[in-house]
């Protein structure tokens, strides 16, 4: 069952753009252009988590934090990069706090992390044949486990998270490894080989030229 | 060495040398009438004793009827007078020949004065024997025509003791006085320095950035002369600090703001680039939808960049101005307005003067300040509504005018029961005298549209300030239009008047000086 994430935002551009970003992270999700709005809807209780704008119509994005009355978690999506605002925001108690413009991936990945921490997301993930207990740290193929490393397990859980979205090595090394830098794309190469072996993904686990790798829903047999 | 520490040393050593000095001269002084006084003493008692003597043997010859006495005689009579003195304690005398002594009363010892007896007639000494001082005279006196000398000695000891006494008690004095001086110049010579130490710290303070610390100013001596010059100079370094400091404020919150409004459409623009890389299948129409925010974001940008440019080279460049006549520069807005204002379903209505006239401005810059107004009010207006360009010949005041630098954003009420409430007015450059009565043109673009919160007025002008950015954004405007306006009013030496009611429309005018024609 899929995440249902509220977006506060009053660039009708903006709003439209993470919409289509959640869509293809196979979330569902409704727009709320102003701050007074946007406190009834969360206090609705009807969203597993809310992309929160800060500067906003009527009410600031800081003032829904406090004005709202259950504990759905808030990401902060924000235009305002500097270390204050941030700090106030994530002192709030807020998930995150993502600096505008960011890219499509990394709004994906943030809201994945603050879903597992918050446990609105399942602990099972699973693709066509294979299937991820997170919590437990083991993957079956046709019922039989295989035994992967640490890095090639959570290679394999962003990618399961992902699907059919082209991930860059970047990303793949910035959201796995933790780097920020992009010296050691090497090290992806030789992870995803290890995860295509084990896990028999040659077909489905395909490289993307000149950009990094995808994980594609249907087998192009 | 500090200066009260110079001023200090230098002073007291200044008093205790000539204190001491002139008491002693003083002390000295008067031990030497004490000793003279004791030598004309002395002199006086030899004398008498001398004629004493001579007395007795002249008295002796009358007596005995002698013509001449015979020396023995002579000397038995001086010897019983020498004798009569035994016994007059300070004086002791004695009688000499040929350098040996003849006879003594009251021990009467010549000691170290021997040389005095080859001395051919008065002659005195003062020598010190033991812990005595002694005066001596000795004089020749003719005995039977045989020399013999007279020596009395008179003991000054007394007078001797008394100068070092005094001398003692001169030095006590001295040390006494010394301290006592030493301790009231201390706090005199603080004292008076004390304001010099306060200015000194003060501007230790100022230097470290208290920039509102001012030094005591008191009294009207040259140190409070320094510290009133000196506050002087705080206050217009404290000015100009604050000044500085408001420009560097409004200079963060520009660009605070402008990196705000460059943000916002970035982010449509990567967040739907990085869609459209990154999606593994993208249909027609979401290709469409995606290209066109991007494209549309991207105007935003170049519209963004394009004020600033403006902005940019309205403040920075000099004005080429021209005189032009208002029906030729009326038309040449209206052509290009016109097709804009109608395709908004609007009515753009132009309105001149009834006789030829001239106005000297920048062409270029007029122009974008016309179309900036007109398409506020565009964006502010509804189908079906009336734009009003409007020039029209006015007198007025420079002061009145707001043509003079002004001070202040005082309000300006020139439209007299002009349906527009609540006005500002921004300062520009002006020369001349204030209360001259000036020939203007009044230039004023008029809507029907939603109009400006009274309250919001004097913000409006301000770079990036939108009343309705929802509103704004839609028709692709970054928030510069009317602080672009400002300049170019502020480039030709006006401002711009702004009249405004909610929900009824805005009228924003500028005047400028009439020429008297090309």
């Amino acid at each position: 069952m899929a995440a249902h994430i509220l977006v506060v935002e009053d660039d009708e551009n903006i709003a439209r753009m993470i919409e289509a970003t959640l869509t293809i992270g196979g979330y569902s999700s409704k727009i709320c252009g102003d701050g007074l709005q946007a406190v009834g809807e969360i206090n609705s209780g009807q969203y597993d988590l809310v992309l929160l704008d800060i500067m906003l119509p009527k009410m600031d994005g800081f003032q829904v934090f406090e004005s709202k009355g259950d504990n759905t978690p808030v990401i902060f999506l924000t235009a305002m990069g500097d270390v204050p605002n941030k700090v106030r925001g994530l002192r709030m108690g807020a998930e995150d706090y993502i600096v505008k413009p960011f890219e499509a991936v990394e709004l994906l990945a943030r809201i994945e992390v603050a879903l597992r921490r918050t446990h609105r997301e399942n602990t099972t993930l699973s693709y066509q044949e294979i299937l991820i207990e997170t919590d437990k740290h083991e993957v079956t193929l046709n019922g039989k486990p295989v035994m992967l490393t640490p890095k090639e397990f959570d290679l394999l859980v962003f990618f399961v998270s992902n699907i059919d979205i082209a991930l860059t090595r970047e990303h793949l090394l910035s959201q796995v490894w933790g780097y920020s830098f992009s010296g050691e794309t090497r090290t992806v190469d030789t992870h995803v080989q290890q995860l295509r072996k084990k896990l028999i993904l040659h077909d489905a686990l395909v490289t993307i030229p000149r950009l990094g790798y995808r994980l594609e829903s249907r087998r192009n047999l | 060495m500090k200066l009260w520490q110079k001023i200090f040393l230098f002073t007291l050593t200044l008093v205790i040398i000539v204190v001491n000095a002139s008491s002693l001269a003083l002390l000295s002084n008067n031990h030497r009438l004490a000793i003279e006084r004791e030598q004309q003493n002395a002199l006086a008692r030899h004398n008498y004793l001398d004629l004493e003597i001579r007395n007795k043997v002249s008295y002796s010859k009358v007596v005995e009827r002698k013509f001449a006495l015979t020396e023995a005689e002579s000397l038995q009579i001086a010897i019983n007078v020498l004798e009569q003195q035994q016994g007059d304690a300070g004086m002791g005398v004695a009688l000499y020949k040929d350098r040996l002594p003849i006879s003594f009363a009251n021990e009467a010892d010549i000691g170290t004065a021997v040389d005095l007896l080859n001395e051919p007639d008065y002659s005195s000494v003062i020598e010190e024997s033991g812990n005595k001082t002694l005066l001596y005279i000795v004089s020749t006196i003719e005995l039977s025509d045989r020399p013999y000398q007279l020596v009395t000695t008179y003991d000054i000891s007394s007078t001797y003791e008394l100068f070092r006494k005094d001398f003692d008690q001169i030095r006590v004095i001295g040390i006494i006085s010394a301290l006592l001086v030493s301790g009231i110049l201390l706090l005199l010579v603080r004292g008076l320095l004390n304001p010099l130490r306060n200015l000194s710290s003060t501007t230790g303070l100022i230097a470290s950035g208290d920039l509102d610390k001012r030094a005591t100013v008191k009294g009207h001596d040259e140190v409070a002369e320094v510290a009133r010059s000196f506050n002087t100079m705080a206050d217009s370094i404290e000015s100009n600090v604050t000044a500085l400091e408001g420009l560097a404020e409004s200079r963060r919150v520009f660009i605070s703001n402008l990196a705000h409004e460059m943000k916002t459409p970035l982010t449509s623009i990567l967040g739907f680039a990085d869609l459209l890389r990154v999606k593994r299948e993208v249909s027609e129409s979401e290709r469409i939808e995606y290209a066109s925010v991007i494209v549309s974001e991207t105007k935003r940008l170049q519209e963004l960049s394009g004020k600033l440019m403006e902005l940019l080279f309205v403040g920075n460049l000099e004005t080429s101005p021209v005189v032009v006549a208002v029906k030729d520069f009326a038309a040449e807005l209206t052509t290009v307005l016109e097709p804009i204002v109608a395709n908004h379903s609007l009515e753009l209505r132009c309105e001149l003067p009834g006789k030829p006239v001239f106005i000297r401005i920048d062409k270029e810059m007029m122009k974008s300040f016309i179309f900036n107004l007109v398409d506020n009010s565009i964006k502010a207006s509804s189908p079906q509504h009336v734009i009003r360009l409007i020039f029209e010949e006015v007198s007025a005041s420079a002061e009145e005018a707001g043509l003079v630098a002004a001070e202040s954003d005082t309000a300006l009420e020139a439209n007299e029961g002009g349906p527009f409430e609540g006005s500002s007015a921004e300062g520009g450059p002006f020369e001349g005298d204030p209360a001259e009565v000036l020939e203007l043109v009044k230039i004023t673009v008029v809507d029907e549209g939603i109009g400006i919160p009274s309250e919001e007025i004097a913000l409006i002008v301000e770079p990036f300030y939108m009343l309705d950015k929802a509103r704004t954004r839609k028709h692709g405007g970054a928030g510069l239009g009317l602080a672009l306006c400002s300049e170019i009013a502020r480039a030709h030496g006006s401002k711009l008047i702004i009249k405004s009611i909610e929900g009824r429309g805005t009228a924003i005018s500028v005047l400028l000086k009439k020429e008297k024609g090309a």
